[in-house]
């Protein structure tokens, strides 16, 4: 190839092209590697590469000096380059030697994929994004598409789902799209709380209402007023405390303890268990009219081993979130981690997701979650549990069965068309060429028939 | 005062967020002699370790190459004045800064038109802004 030609081509490409010479100096510079670095070619050339380039591999991981060293190519090592207003653009840089016609080497190439777009895309590849909620997984799309107009209603909503999965990050949601959404948001985990202290958190009390209740004090239901009051744990309340809670959802009013007055509320309700409040209601230990009061739109949440595909989207999330807050500036987690969060079955969901990322924030000392910086329980999950794996003799039995019937069908179309395989072929609608070639593996031998 | 230069293969580091090595300089100020030279190691630190580590020793002007946003903001906040996409041989560069003639462009990275120079009093004055950008070219 012609040098006019190979620099009509250079020019033409989206990656960034650069050659340097031995001692380090730029020799040619194409139009994306103008565009990349925002530096015209008159800037580039004749200067070190370094100081053009600007990248956090130049210093120590430079994979041109890699190639020098070794006679091999890099082929896709990422990084980052600093443009002149300090902006990071990440890239992918590939490296080859260049010899003279004696083999002699003369320097060395240097092409770079500008990937802020794809760094785009991959922030934007949530499918599914509702609030702070996204998604991949149909089965959590088919909670996210009734929010809107689970939103706009004032019905109870009881969101259902294992512990760790979210349910008060989907009431959030919710709330924040309603049309109370200027109005407060106010969590009380139910289980947490003896009843008395309960009843007291949920209804306020007046002064002297029992000893040590020297003031006036607003209940959960009081403060929720125009916004929306979630009831985490309802399915660990006692019997006595449900007959009361039944009383406000009904009546939507209530007194406050030591009052002879009652108070109103507006809050939207919603509540939330891990429990199965079904089975529950049938040994008695959950009203059924507050189950069914409680129960008018209900929306579960997937545990995480059911939704493995949002893993990925989660753990960046995570990422982001404990980078910002351990002051650290780790790029992203090895394919070898994302493997066992793969095989791992997250008992503890999104929760226990979130503590992992937050663990192997503060471990890791490189720029890359490794597999040491996870837990021993993550990182020695075995690919897929005993129970999800199809037992190879079943395997064999379908492959058996398939290959039983197959022959069948060729002997009986053979035998129809006087053992002329093209004929058969014909009938069976294949090639004569895969008919002969299925014989063979099915040991049909058509003078035997 | 204390002076921090990154350096690498005796040139200034090409990019400050990454830069291992940094030579202390210790003087009285622009003119003055040199009355101490250290180097120090910066590990792979985070942004706020890594100011942290210049600020402890005393550090009130840094000398570097490019860097990115949240450095030099950081550096800013930590009250450290800077001169970025600086490059060149670091006794020469040592010699300019001495001499206050750092807003030479024979001084500054490919594409600038001089070096930037940022200190946090300035911004205060409402120069930041224009004391940020006008190390791109003009033309």
């Amino acid at each position: 190839m012609d040098t006019i030609t190979t620099e009509t081509i250079l020019e033409s490409i989206s990656d960034g092209v650069f050659t340097i010479d031995r001692s380090w100096r730029i020799t040619s510079f194409n139009k994306a590697a103008e565009r990349i670095t925002g530096l015209s070619r008159e800037d580039a050339i004749g200067l070190r590469c370094s100081e053009v380039f600007k990248s956090n591999m130049c210093e120590g991981k430079c994979p041109l000096a890699e190639t020098f060293a070794t006679g091999k190519p890099i082929i896709n090592q990422n990084g980052y380059i600093v443009n002149l207003a300090g902006k990071r653009a990440p890239v992918s840089v590939s490296t080859a030697l260049l010899k003279n016609k004696e083999g002699e080497v003369i320097g060395g190439v240097e092409t770079f994929r500008d990937l802020s777009e794809i760094e785009q895309l991959r922030k934007l590849r949530a499918r599914n994004r509702f609030g702070d909620i996204e998604t991949n997984s149909e089965a959590m799309r088919s909670v996210l598409t009734m929010v809107p107009a689970v939103a706009q209603s004032s019905s109870t909503v009881l969101i259902l789902g294992e512990s760790g999965t979210g349910k008060e990050v989907l009431a959030r949601t919710i709330h924040s799209c309603s049309t109370q959404k200027k109005g407060p948001f106010i969590a009380v985990n139910c289980g947490a709380l003896p009843d008395t202290l309960l009843e007291s958190e949920l209804f306020g009390y007046h002064k002297g209402a029992f000893t040590g209740a020297t003031q006036d004090k607003l209940g959960r239901f009081a403060l929720a007023r125009g916004g929306t009051l979630f009831l985490d744990e309802i399915g660990d309340i006692s019997m006595a405390m449900q007959v009361k809670l039944l009383r406000v959802l009904q009546e939507k009013q209530f007194e406050p303890l030591g009052s002879q007055e009652t108070e109103k509320t507006d809050a939207r309700i919603m509540c939330a268990t891990n429990r199965d409040l079904e089975a529950l209601v049938e040994q008695g230990k959950f009203r059924k009219d507050l189950y069914y009061r409680i129960h008018i739109i209900a929306m579960t949440i997937p545990p995480l081993r059911e939704r493995k595909e949002d893993i990925p989207l989660l753990a960046d999330q995570f990422l982001k979130r404990y980078n910002m807050l351990n002051n650290k500036n780790i790029a992203g987690f090895s394919s070898a981690v994302y493997a066992q969060f793969y095989a791992y079955m997250w008992p503890g969901n999104i929760r226990e997701l979130e503590n992992v990322v937050e663990r192997a924030v503060v471990l890791c000392q490189t720029e890359q979650i490794t597999v040491a910086d996870i837990p021993f329980e993550v990182a020695h999950a075995a690919p897929l549990e005993e129970t999800e794996k199809v037992p190879t003799t079943t395997v064999s039995i379908m492959r058996e069965a398939k290959e039983s019937t197959e022959r069948e069908y060729i002997i009986q179309a053979l035998q129809r068309n006087g053992r002329r395989v093209a004929e058969a072929a014909k009938e069976l609608g294949m090639h004569r060429s895969t008919l002969y070639r299925k014989m063979e593996a099915l040991d049909i031998d058509v003078d035997m028939l | 005062m204390k002076l921090a230069i990154t350096v690498w293969n005796g040139r200034i580091a090409p990019l400050f967020d990454v830069a291992k090595q940094v030579l202390i300089v210790e003087t009285e100020g622009f003119g003055s002699p040199v009355t101490e030279l250290t180097t120090i190691e910066l590990h792979n630190d985070s942004v706020a370790q890594k100011i942290a580590t210049l600020a402890a020793i005393g550090v009130k002007a840094l000398v570097c190459g490019a860097i990115s946003r949240e450095y030099e903001e950081a550096l800013l906040n930590a009250d450290i004045e800077l001169d970025a996409y600086v490059a060149g041989d670091v006794t020469d560069i040592l010699e300019a800064w001495q001499r206050g003639m750092m807003h030479q462009r024979r001084y500054s990275m490919p594409g600038c038109q001089r070096p930037r120079h940022r200190c946090r009093g300035r911004r205060g004055q409402g120069q930041g802004r224009g004391q940020r950008w006008n190390h791109l070219r003009d033309d």
